[in-house]
């Protein structure tokens, strides 16, 4: 399919976000499991039930627009989290895989920044007021998961040491 | 071939794991950039995409340095992330012509910066925690001119949102 105007630009990218967040949502549970820091796992937590609020908004945006949100995969957001996938396989149990997930879900939080920034500013200029409210909404969350993480960044001991 | 692999254990080790795939990252970006600009329409925009470019050339200078003498060599680690976002620019390249195509670029690119956003963002906070304040100067460095390419972006975005609601 061509992309020939702006609305179905906006579909497409919406569709890329949905596949991406319904991917974020199944690897969400994997890294509450590995966390070793209580505040970690918490911030996860509540994060995967954000992220749940997410996907739905998105069904709900799919059906201001009468629009399927099936049917895409986005490799972006493959890319990024089977990155992540190694880097906790390849990281010591505790303090430094902590600070390796922290990093790797970073990056998913900016990824999704940039997405939702651009379907946001796309349904602005489309007039459609309802729909760049609903994708604000999950933006401002986007945007307060990444400081979270920052902040739980700031706590971990990095210097802690331990019998290989 | 080593059956059983170290595992990072410090954070020294796990911030030269990750300067590794950023320069892999930064790389690839050169590339990908190159492309992008012969495939934008839009003149200011070619120009961003060519002066980032540039810039994504010094970055990897930047990162070859702090890598040397970290690690004594600068042997990248191929970074898979940016290689899967390069190819979902290409696809759009493939489904979108004229402005449409220019804007959807925008968006594929400004994904990369807030992904590179991401990284120097940990990598500047591990270079402060081990307190190599060298390097978490030249990454902040970095890291500001990623922002300011990503802003830059949203406003020619903004400019070409607007003609690409006009129908041709």
């Amino acid at each position: 399919m061509s992309v020939d105007n702006i609305e179905k630009l906006l579909v497409e990218e919406l569709k890329d976000l949905y596949s991406a967040e319904t991917q974020i949502t199944k690897a969400l549970p994997k890294l509450v499991k590995a966390a070793s820091s209580d505040d970690l796992r918490m911030a996860f937590e509540h994060h995967l039930k954000e992220t749940e609020g997410h996907v739905k908004r998105l069904d709900q945006v799919f059906e201001i627009l009468g629009a399927n949100p099936k049917g895409k995969t986005c490799a972006g957001m493959k890319g990024v989290l089977s990155e992540g996938a190694e880097s906790l396989k390849e990281t010591q149990e505790g303090e430094m895989r902590d600070m390796a997930m922290i990093s790797a879900e970073q990056r998913v939080e900016h990824y999704e920044m940039a997405g939702y920034g651009s379907v946001r500013s796309y349904a602005e200029r489309l007039g459609q007021a309802k729909i760049a409210q609903i994708l604000q909404e999950t933006l401002e969350e986007e945007k307060a998961a990444d400081r979270k993480l920052t902040e739980v960044a700031g706590k971990v001991d990095v210097h802690a040491r331990h019998a290989a | 071939m080593k059956l059983l692999i170290e595992k990072i254990q410090n954070l020294r080790a796990l911030y030269i794991d990750q300067v590794r795939t950023m320069l892999s990252a930064e790389e690839q970006i050169v590339d990908g950039l190159e492309k992008m600009e012969q495939a934008a329409t839009d003149t200011e925009l070619q120009e961003a995409f060519r002066l980032h470019r540039q810039e994504t050339k010094v970055h990897i200078t930047r990162l070859e340095r702090i890598l040397n003498h970290t690690a004594g060599d600068a042997d990248e680690r191929k970074c898979k992330v940016v290689a899967s976002m390069t190819q979902e620019g290409e696809e759009m390249i493939q489904e979108c012509d004229g402005t449409l195509r220019d804007v959807a670029l925008i968006a594929a690119v400004q994904r990369v910066e807030h992904y590179e956003m991401a990284v120097y963002g940990a990598l500047r906070n591990f270079a402060l925690v081990l307190q190599f304040a060298g390097d978490a100067e030249a990454l902040d460095q970095t890291l500001q001119e990623e922002g300011h390419a990503d802003q830059e972006l949203t406003g020619i975005s903004e400019r070409l949102n607007h003609k690409a609601m006009t129908p041709a």
